[in-house]
């Protein structure tokens, strides 16, 4: 029962945004006072880690060593947080010591928080890491637990284990695969009454992941149209998939839904802060945008969110991805939504209702209307108004299955789209002029609508891009009158 | 019995039992003017420190309790000076407490804490 000094070396790695950075564990055991130190820039979770070994590691059966064991955590200027690094750690100690065999975690990543009784528990970001071992062609291993998420990874291989004595195993790793298998709307637009035009526009807004906001007073269903917009989005295709459970699975949150090809739906309520929204923290964790990531960011009552939460949704919106800059460096997070907002025309919420009376000033709806903010209006690519219906309409809704027909018009439209190299929220310019294959009239008439509406430079190029995906949705070469008018009336916020 | 008389009891009780459970006595008392060390033993190729502590009542805690941490700190700079003294390297060195409480004049509870504590 001799102690046997000795070195080991187990890659491992620590989250970045939402990339797992390669971590090196040094594990030196060595002559000298019993000491046990952590070295390398860990955070308090990291430091906690020597009491979870160490009981760990006797609760095992295993021996701890009375020896001076130093760990470094390499490169050491990199910042590491978090619990998983016990698993490399007491892996190293092993080995160093002699108790497990090197060949058993040689080509391997490990990660995994320990329980004080040896058992595995999972952590948060298992998606990053798993793509990290894939990219250095090394055996994943983790807690079991982590079994179903991982399996998304293309060409990995990887090892569940329960136990830390398990670390010893050698079973198979098992390669994964991900295939987007079923996915069932979470509600369907056909159990939603009337609204015929709110519906076309909400299929116009999806075809063209176009940016969209709702005006209408208190109850009009503004909130239940824009739920159902995953239902008649197309499935997310494996790679988008991917991407967005790599965000859901570093902010904590649980991937299978997002694996299922369904779009997430991510609806902040207002009071939420400004890094619950973008990001941010020490570690950075991802904010609503980025969980919305080839999904759908709601927000209802779009005026009582704050200025300067507004305002930080404009470089997202712009650049797709979201940057955060601190002193330990750049931290980049995807951010590829669609822009969905509801809003109250006035703070009472009836101006304009045929059977309620507004009771507001003049000032007070201005005032409210300008609290949205011109950056955010202008990126509004379709503006409609949502009014309450008729009760007799009510009464007569059926549980229909419009979205499954919405959406094969929508991903057919889409399919156009895609033959022009460039998505439709994306057309500018010439490209843009090009798609739509305007004839000399209907130039002349896009001057018309543009001068009559006192459209600015981008409210035309936003007008042409709802045009051109109405024009996908008819599947029709180019774009017709009929296009451009319907495009010309989601242009409500320039009457307000 | 004063407090010396009851330590040196504990002490020699801790080494009949450390003798007992294989380990090799090698030194006793050793001390230097800022402390001692109750027991140096060895246990395999592991040296062992042992720090004694005897108590009749429980009303100040357990005998154990008594080892605070300054006066680990105070244990773990003693051992510095021991092996820099003796000049020996082990391979592996471990802090063991022993508490003894004693019930009647002929029987007492012996409790052996392996690796009680380390120098981090």
């Amino acid at each position: 029962m001799s102690d046997r000094c000795g070195q080991a070396t187990i890659r491992t790695g620590t989250l970045q945004g939402v990339d797992a950075v390669p971590v090196e564990v040094q594990v030196d055991v060595g002559r000298g006072l019993p000491a046990f130190r952590i070295v390398g820039l860990g955070d308090v979770a990291v430091q906690e880690a020597r009491e979870r070994v160490r009981s760990a590691i006797r609760s095992c059966g295993l021996r701890f060593p009375d020896c001076r064991v130093t760990v470094n955590l390499a490169p050491a200027p990199l910042r590491k947080h978090g619990t998983g690094f016990d698993l490399p750690i007491a892996a190293g100690i092993l080995v160093a010591t002699g108790q497990v065999d090197e060949n058993s975690v040689g080509r391997s990543w490990l990660t995994g928080e320990l329980a004080l009784d040896g058992g595995i528990r999972p952590v948060n970001g298992i998606l990053s890491h798993a793509i990290a071992a894939a990219r250095e062609q090394r055996v994943l291993v983790c807690s079991s637990d982590a079994d179903h998420e991982i399996r998304a990874v293309d060409s990995l291989h990887w090892r569940g284990i329960n136990d830390l004595v398990d670390i010893s195993g050698t079973e198979v790793a098992v390669q994964g695969h991900l295939r987007i298998v079923s996915q069932e709307c979470t509600m369907d637009i056909g159990a939603i009454a009337g609204h015929m035009s709110a519906k076309r526009a909400l299929e116009v807004a999806a075809a063209g992941g176009l940016n969209l906001l709702m005006v209408g007073p208190p109850g009009s269903g503004k909130t239940m149209l824009a739920r159902c917009l995953p239902g008649i989005l197309p499935p997310m295709s494996a790679v988008e998939a991917l991407e967005t459970a790599v965000v859901h699975s570093v902010a904590g949150l649980s991937p299978s839904q997002v694996l299922n090809g369904t779009r997430p739906f991510r609806a902040p309520h207002h009071a939420s802060t400004l890094r619950g929204l973008v990001g941010g923290g020490s570690p950075v964790r991802p904010g609503e945008v980025s969980l919305a990531h080839n999904g759908v960011l709601f927000l209802d009552e779009l005026p009582e969110f704050g200025p300067s939460t507004l305002q930080a949704l404009r470089q997202p919106m712009e650049d797709r991805r979201i940057t955060l800059v601190r002193a330990e460096g750049r931290i980049e997070l995807p951010a590829d939504f669609m822009f969905v907002a509801a809003a109250n025309p006035c703070p009472c919420g009836y101006l304009g209702d045929p059977s309620k009376h507004c009771t507001c000033t003049d000032g007070s709806i201005s005032r409210y209307a300008n609290r949205i903010g011109g950056p955010v209006m202008d990126r509004i690519d379709i503006c409609l108004r949502v009014d309450r219906i008729d009760p007799g309409l009510m009464m007569n809704a059926k549980d229909g299955s419009e979205s499954v027909t919405m959406r094969s018009r929508v991903v057919e439209a889409r399919r156009i789209a895609d033959t022009r190299n460039c998505k439709n929220r994306f057309l500018s310019g010439t490209v843009l002029l090009g798609a739509c294959n305007l004839d000399p009239g209907m130039l002349r008439h896009v001057e018309d609508i543009a001068r009559n509406a006192h459209l600015s430079g981008r409210g035309i190029t936003r007008l042409m891009r709802v045009a051109r995906t109405i024009a996908d949705l008819e599947t029709s070469e180019s774009v017709k009158h009929e296009h451009l008018d319907e495009a010309a009336s989601y242009r409500l916020m320039e009457s307000i | 019995m004063d407090k010396q008389e009851l330590g040196r009891k504990g002490e020699d009780a801790a080494t009949a039992y450390l003798e007992r459970v294989g380990l090799t006595v090698v030194e006793r008392n050793w001390s230097t003017k800022s402390g001692e060390i109750d027991i140096v033993a060895l246990d395999g190729e592991t040296l062992v420190l042992v720090e004694v502590k005897t108590r009749r009542s429980m009303r100040t805690g357990t005998p154990e309790e008594a080892v605070s941490p300054t006066k680990q700190k105070r244990l773990i700079r003693l051992a510095r000076a021991y092996l820099a003294s003796t000049g020996i390297e082990p391979l592996a060195v471990r802090f063991d407490v022993i508490g003894i409480r004693v019930l009647s004049a002929d029987r007492a509870l012996l409790r052996h804490h392996r690796s009680a504590f380390d120098v981090t």
